[in-house]
């Protein structure tokens, strides 16, 4: 099959002086020399470290917050390529406070322009090629197979099976990273051959409700930076083959930037019945290429969700134009406390979902034949919330369907993104 | 009873009361299996299926003794000692 990424040119390496012009021997030209002077002073790196780099490609997948320090990183140490891939996302403003690789200006477009655009401000050398694709299983093998080095920089469970899967079956090294509160981690994968693979760790998905998002559940800004930087160092130890550089693998970093405190935890090494780089009893269940295996019903397996309910009896958002409906019923907004206090709808007060439980005796008492209704910001918790009432025998809720994006978009776009 | 040290992160911290670290008397004679079981029925309030089915943990949490990945040490079937540090670690996705 033909390369997604279309011909690309063999690696030139950096650019390597004449030897003995005008009486002077140098290793490279002045200004790779200026440009990388300090980390070939590196006692283990040096010449042939930075001769090494120049030869090796490295491809970032995800241009988000762990994506663009590694990547600018890469592009400034003088990787000899870098990939940049990202499903096609375009930046928005509440990605600038820990995207540092794009700028207002940049607001709009798409990531991997963007990045590409910043990279090649601080280091008009580099040579980098850009998919807006994303990593799909049908072609990871392709999108990976031109690369030395694969970081894992995306957002989702699904997409890190695939990268994983893709890598054992390739033996690509994978610096897997991740980040979201104010935790992060960071591992090592598939680097040699008692390496194991992300799906050695975690041979079954979590459940889709266990995993949190930063669009939902926050991020502070520098712990991805942190962990996309430590991404890529280690990125930079594989690429340059920085003698006695002790990768992380077989291991996994713990970055707690709340309590300050890092820990390094020892994992357990390759497992024979891994189903992407073992042997597994049923010869079957072995996944050689991630096109054939089916990662949506994979990531979607053990969804402890109750199925969601029927918009019948729930409010068009369009209901909440109704002054006197809002001012007789009881309107509570269900979302975190945190994202509440950012902005909500004059005459709601807060409850979180997560305080609901307790407080539903006292709603029942208070509430008489009041009608309640319910929000939140996508109208995924109120059903739930709604549900939760119908079963503490409190029948008269009902909720917003979308909830406050549904309002932003049919009633009133002065209400703020978050 | 043994005294042990549980440590709870990557979002677990959010079922019990937001509590990283606990030093906690637990029953003698658990094993790893049993711990989880115990702290389903004692210390998790609500959502306990985040945390586990039973004694089995859920799948998309590494658990630790001794800061040594719980597959090295026998998973389940531990006997825990008094002093033993468990941590249960929610792998994180964001990024």
């Amino acid at each position: 099959m033909k390369s997604p990424w279309g011909e690309l040119q063999e690696l030139k390496g950096a650019s390597t002086a004449q030897e003995e012009e005008n009486g002077v021997r140098q290793a490279f030209s002045n200004d790779v020399l200026e440009r990388y002077s300090r980390q070939m002073l590196l006692l283990r790196f040096g010449v042939e470290g930075q001769k090494r780099l120049s030869q090796k490609s490295v491809l970032v997948i995800g241009a988000g917050g762990l994506g663009c320090p590694a990547a600018m990183y890469l592009a400034s140490a003088g990787v000899g390529r870098l990939g940049l891939l990202d499903r096609g996302d375009s930046v928005d403003r509440s990605n600038l406070h820990r995207q540092i690789g794009h700028t207002d200006a940049s607001v709009g477009a798409d990531k991997c322009l963007s990045l590409r655009d910043s990279l090649m401000r601080i280091n008009p050398g580099s040579s980098i090629c850009t998919l807006s694709t994303g990593i799909t299983a049908k072609f990871a093998l392709q999108l990976i197979l031109p690369f030395d080095i694969v970081l894992d920089c995306t957002d989702n469970v699904e997409s890190r099976y695939i990268i994983s899967d893709a890598c054992a079956a390739l033996r690509k090294p994978l610096v897997s990273g991740s980040a979201i509160g104010f935790e992060g981690q960071l591992s090592v994968y598939c680097d040699s051959e008692e390496s194991p693979c992300y799906r050695c760790i975690f041979p079954s998905p979590p459940p889709p409700d266990c995993v949190g998002s930063c669009d939902t559940a926050g991020v502070l800004g520098p712990v991805p930076g942190v962990i996309g930087t430590m991404q890529a160092v280690e990125a930079l130890k594989l690429a340059a083959e920085i003698e006695g550089a002790e990768v992380c693998s077989r291991r996994m970093v713990l970055y707690d930037g709340l309590s300050c405190e890092t820990r390094v935890i020892r994992l357990r090494s390759r497992s024979k019945t891994c189903r992407a780089c073992g042997n597994p009893e049923d010869s079957s269940q072995r996944i050689v290429n991630p096109a054939e295996f089916d990662y949506g019903s994979f990531t979607l397996a053990g969804s402890c969700a109750t199925p969601q309910s029927t918009d019948q009896g729930r409010l068009r958002a369009t209901a909440l134009l109704d002054k006197g409906r809002l001012k007789d019923a009881l309107c509570i907004d269900v979302r975190p406390k945190e994202q509440f206090d950012m902005c909500s709808i004059g005459g709601f007060q807060n409850i979180p979902i997560t305080k609901l439980s307790k407080e539903l005796i006292t709603i029942q008492n208070r509430v008489g034949d009041k009608e309640i209704i319910l929000i939140c910001r996508r109208g995924v918790d109120s059903a739930t919330a709604v549900s939760m009432m119908r079963k503490a025998g409190i029948e008269n809720a009902t909720d917003v369907i979308g909830g406050l994006d549904a309002w932003r978009q049919e009633c009133n776009p002065e209400f703020p993104t978050y | 009873m043994t005294s042990v040290v549980l440590e709870f992160s990557g979002g677990l911290e959010l079922l019990v009361d937001g509590k990283k670290r606990l030093e906690q008397e637990v029953p003698d004679k658990l094993t790893l299996g049993g711990l989880i079981g115990w702290i389903r029925s004692n210390l998790i309030k609500e959502r306990h299926e985040l945390f586990s089915q039973g004694q089995r943990i859920r799948p998309g949490v590494l658990v630790l003794i001794n800061d040594v990945d719980w597959e090295l040490e026998g998973k389940e079937t531990y006997n825990l000692s008094s002093g033993d540090c468990i941590s249960f670690i929610s792998t994180l996705h964001g990024g």
